[in-house]
């Protein structure tokens, strides 16, 4: 009954406790960094976005690398209500630092990262460890190791009161064979158990993991076990296994701030299903903000895979797409439409081909006052086709080619502007030696771009016409061109040329890597949008795992300089020094991470012209210093982390208004109670100012914020369920200072209360209630408020 | 904002109530039930089916019918309970670090506890008498009459109630008339210990792979009868 006490108090206290928190305008993220991982095959990503901007978020990315690799990968993250979810595999690089951050794009064409100065200043880092592994101590309950059972009759059950204090129960995982069964898992208090209704005859393998709070793998086990068939009396075993997933949700959103009242509906069925050497699977997702005149927002997609031989397969996916292929033609894009692969190893092909862009029209507004018009262009649909056949297994050797085309389809809508045209064909090499210590891998591509393909191609004879050197025998030759792209003044005849070349070293603890890459102005493919195009340089970066893999050292050097062509009036020069000394102790002793990261960009132009339009100097640097620590202490019997960070941020700039300083500091404490109780309380600090010597444009930010939050979870409240609550609020007050005659201060409050409620019943799934109440006092004075109801189920 | 405040207020109202529930602990896991086997959740008098998979807790109540049968299992230590047809137990359970200490308090019926490595105590209480081991495989039966039969088919088993301390060896019964007097011990007659089998009699095959001295694969297929009592 005291703890009962004790549980109302807390919980009143949550309730009635006014503290404040800081998040950016508008929008609310919730993202806790793992900060080390032990032996885990994926790297979970969890991220909270509440947003109130009035503007729907339309996909959130994570952009991930290990240290020392120059380009980052994405993964677009699935999506369930306000959370987005992602799993980066991390299978076999243990003892790797891998930086990632977020962005997230709305349905206004706006994107903004998180961190908000990544990937710049500052990225996450996750430490992947080899550690010890407590997989001895989980009891293995049934069926037994080796144990022969009937299919009908197989209940997978395994405890770990030993490694309680150690673990998150909602963490743990489990396998039967490859499929991940988690979904289905009865999560105790110390031990988990899944009941199939049947499993298929022969022998299977059973992997359990179980995670710290942070999400890294404290301990794991396999063992085996064979299913026989059962006959007569008994209901014969199926030969289909079918896994799904289904959610609906409903958001209403009251925004103050605009006057605004939103309603969004979403609703998303999973299906997979395995069928001897067959996988086979399925997804849809519908959103009411699904307009002919906005790019996709539902989701359809399917696939087949047949496996056979060893690790061989043949797959076809229909619908929404990510191909991924030579890193610098067809990745880090969405495709609606096929996607097919055949891995032999000796022989693989890739094919993919559909539409990256839907056809959006434009229109015009006519004004009367004048009688003009004016456009506003549309988007043009895109089609992509890209083909990679490729030899090896890409274990130790592949050697591939790949052939991509682009084109928006001129008739897809009537008022567009610039559609565009590309080709481009890339051979890319893997080759690794002695159990991959000593990884070479590179890529050299070449691409023709048309920027404007309206009208269609110049016929060969107006051509002959006007150019003298043209005669009748480069016909063919003009035949054969134009079958790739199209022939106008718009298209630019110099190939573009891009390569990248990196050798990665295992060896003494070290990981050394050297990466160097070019990628030209004219370089273009429309299979990969994000590449930073006239750029040329190295990159040098050592990872070094010391004292049994708890202590790392990052030490980075890049340079890289523009106007590959020789044809701007300068030329940028841009460096970057970084070092990094993180400390995860096996032992329970405070974590530590130092950074110092410095970044400059200088094109030599003398500061006489400041003024200048056409000739504008560049000389700046940025230095950040980064100290972060946590330590997990236990009071009776609360497990405690406390965390604290400090960031210090300056820029040093030839223009006075671009020069800033910033501070932050971050403390948090997260408090697990021997009843499933966890709270969590936090204090936000920070002062900028920008523009310190600026006599009109500088400014002063100075931000407090508290916060405070707490989980509760009830089990068995009416049956075998569980009902969990949660409630986090935060407060904070903020004011700037400006040097402009119109606004001198601004200070304002802000308040920001999130409520959740799930209750889940095995089978049936559960029910969530969610609440968000964004509230701002003083300067500015509104309120938004946004509820949602959201039902899910796995089956 | 008024609709805010309501929400607010349900939010709040919700959370205050459902501070004041209170969670047993889950102990044990139904590995197999077949036939009619229902449980009694604490302070529950509506019964709910029994499958395989269903987790008990503190205080549970199994009752299985005529031809049925049900198999547990303890998580802490894979302590091993069967309970045949027309039998009837409560199951006590207090968890203490990593161990549970298990007490089966027994009405009626056949009980085979199966212990390998236990961890907590384990006890069997009937209306006659008490038997706790450590380590040990051995039938209860609970008769109508009100006698208690214990067979010991391996280790010792130790046996309590009014009149005293007895020790059980393997291959002897006891038998308990009541709780105040000494049981009667002798040698187990193999014909009285109860089948270990489960009791469907229903038509089973054993699907057998095997290589012969070619290496081809072969299969062997055993169709059987289960024995019924």
């Amino acid at each position: 009954m005291a703890k009962i006490r004790f549980l109302n108090i807390l919980v009143i206290i949550l309730f009635f406790y006014t503290a404040q928190i800081f998040g950016r305008d508008g929008v609310e993220i919730q993202y806790t960094p793992t900060k080390i991982i032990h032996q885990q095959d994926k790297l979970p990503v969890e991220l909270v976005i509440s947003n109130f901007s009035g503007v729907p978020i339309t996909d959130v990315q994570l952009w991930y690398r290990w240290s020392g690799e120059n380009r980052f990968k994405m993964l677009s993250m699935t999506n369930e209500g306000f959370n987005y979810f992602a799993a980066v595999d991390v299978k076999g690089e243990n003892d790797h630092l891998l930086e990632h951050y977020f962005t997230i794009a709305y349905l206004d064409n706006r994107s903004e990262s998180y961190p908000a100065d990544a990937p710049a200043s500052r990225v996450f880092r996750t430490a992947v460890q080899t550690l010890r592994n407590y997989g001895d101590q989980i009891v293995i309950v049934s069926p037994e190791e080796e144990e022969q059972i009937y299919s009908s009759d197989v209940v997978i059950t395994a405890s770990f009161g030993s490694l309680m204090s150690m673990i998150d129960i909602e963490k743990t995982k489990l396998f039967l064979n490859t499929w991940d069964v988690t979904p289905y898992l009865q999560k105790f208090g110390d031990f988990v158990t899944f009941a199939p209704h049947t499993v298929p005859v022969g022998r299977h393998k059973i992997r359990l993991e179980l995670y710290d709070p942070q999400g890294q793998l404290i301990a794991s086990r396999e063992w085996f076990f064979t299913s026989l068939t059962v006959r007569g009396g008994e209901v014969p075993p199926g030969e289909w296994a079918v896994s799904g997933r289904f959610f609906a949700e409903t958001r209403q959103e009251n925004l103050g701030s605009t006057d605004l009242d939103n309603s969004y509906n979403q609703s998303g069925l999973q299906l997979r299903a395995d069928y001897r050497n067959f996988d086979l699977g399925g997804r849809v997702y519908f959103s009411n903000q699904e307009k002919s005149n906005r790019q996709p927002v539902n989701r359809y997609s399917g696939f087949v895979r047949y496996n056979f031989l060893t690790d061989r397969y043949i797959s076809l996916e229909g619908g929404d797409t990510y191909p991924k292929m030579n890193p610098l033609i067809m990745q880090n894009i969405f495709l609606r439409g096929v996607y097919s692969r055949l891995y032999l190893k000796i022989f693989n092909l890739d094919f993919a081909t559909g539409t990256t862009n839907r056809g959006v029209d434009g229109y015009t507004i006519f004004n009367p006052a004048d009688s003009s018009t004016t456009t506003i262009y549309g988007t043009y649909r895109r089609k992509i086709t890209a083909i990679r056949p490729s030899f090896g297994s890409g274990e130790k050797f592949q050697l591939g080619f790949t052939y991509l085309k682009g084109k928006d389809d001129v008739n897809s809508i009537r008022y567009g502007i610039n559609p565009q045209e590309n080709v481009a064909f890339g051979s890319d090499l893997f080759l690794s030696f002695d159990k991959r210590r000593i990884i070479f891998e590179g890529n050299v591509n070449a691409s023709l771009y048309n920027r404007n393909i309206q009208g269609g191609s110049i016929p060969f004879d107006s051509l002959a016409l006007v150019f003298d050197n043209i005669s009748e025998s480069d016909r063919d030759l003009y035949d054969l061109v134009n079958k790739f792209i199209t022939l106008n003044q718009y298209l630019i005849i110099r190939p573009g040329l891009a390569y990248q070349t990196r050798l990665l070293l295992r060896y003494f603890k070290n990981n050394l890597s050297f990466m160097y890459e070019s990628v030209d102005e004219d370089y273009y493919s429309l299979g990969q949008p994000y590449l930073l195009r006239d750029n040329r340089g190295f990159h040098l970066v050592d990872n070094i795992a010391l004292v049994q893999n708890q202590v790392f050292l990052t030490l980075g050097f890049r340079k890289y300089h523009n106007n590959l062509q020789d044809i701007k009036s300068n030329t940028t020069n841009i460096q970057n020094f970084y070092v990094n000394v993180s400390y995860f102790p096996i032992k329970n002793l405070p974590e530590l991470t130092i950074g110092y990261n410095n970044y400059s960009r200088n094109n030599d132009v003398s500061a006489d012209s400041l003024e200048s339009i056409l000739n504008r100097p560049e000389d700046n640097q940025t230095r950040s210093i980064s100290f972060s620590t946590g330590y997990r202490f236990a009071v009776q019997s609360l497990r405690n982390r406390i965390g604290l960070d400090l960031i210090n941020y300056q820029r040093d700039d030839i223009y006075k208004y671009a020069e800033s300083t910033s501070d932050y500091l971050t403390i948090n404490l997260r408090t697990q109670y021997n009843f499933p109780l966890q709270t969590l309380l936090e204090m936000i600090l920070q002062q900028t100012e920008t523009g310190k010597d600026d006599p009109s444009l500088g400014s002063k930010l100075s931000l407090t914020t508290f916060g405070v939050g707490g989980t509760y979870k009830f089990t068995n409240v009416f049956t075998e369920d569980q009902l969990s609550l949660q409630a986090n609020l935060r407060y904070g007050s903020i004011t700037s200072k400006y040097n402009l005659v119109s606004v001198s201060e601004l200070k304002y409050n802000r308040g920001y209360y999130s409520f959740r409620i799930n209750y889940s019943l095995p089978k049936y799934g559960s029910l969530s209630v969610l609440t968000d109440i964004l509230n701002y006092s003083g300067d500015r004075s509104y309120g938004d408020f946004i509820y949602s109801l959201r039902y899910d189920v796995n089956f | 904002m008024r609709l805010s405040l309501v929400f607010l207020y349900l939010l709040l109202f919700i959370f205050s109530y459902t501070s004041l529930i209170y969670s047993a602990d889950a102990v044990a896991v139904v590995l197999n039930a077949r036939g009619k086997v229902n449980l009694y959740r604490a302070k529950e008098a509506k019964a709910q089916d029994v499958r395989k998979g269903t987790v008990l807790y503190d205080k549970d109540k199994i009752h299985t019918a005529a031809t049925s049968i049900c198999a547990i299992k303890f998580t802490d230590d894979k302590s091993l309970l069967r309970i045949k047809e027309n039998s009837t137990c409560v199951i006590e359970a207090k968890k203490e670090k990593d161990r549970t200490d298990k007490n089966i308090i027994v009405e009626v019926g056949s009980f085979l506890a199966n212990l390998v490595q236990p961890k907590g105590k384990f006890t069997i209480t009937t209306p006659t008498s008490v038997a706790s081991v450590k380590g040990t495989k051995w039938w209860t039966i609970q008769m109508m009459d009100g006698r208690t039969v214990y067979i010991c088919l391996e280790g010792l088993v130790d046996l309590e109630n009014e009149a005293g301390k007895f020790l059980l060896k393997d291959g002897q019964t006891a038998t308990f008339t009541d709780k105040n007097k000494s049981p009667e011990i002798r040698l187990t007659n193999p014909d009285e210990i109860p089948s270990d089998e489960e009791e469907t009699g229903a038509l089973k095959s054993l699907e057998i792979e095997f290589k012969d001295s070619d290496g081809q694969t072969k299969r062997m297929i055993i169709d059987y009868q289960e024995q019924k009592q």
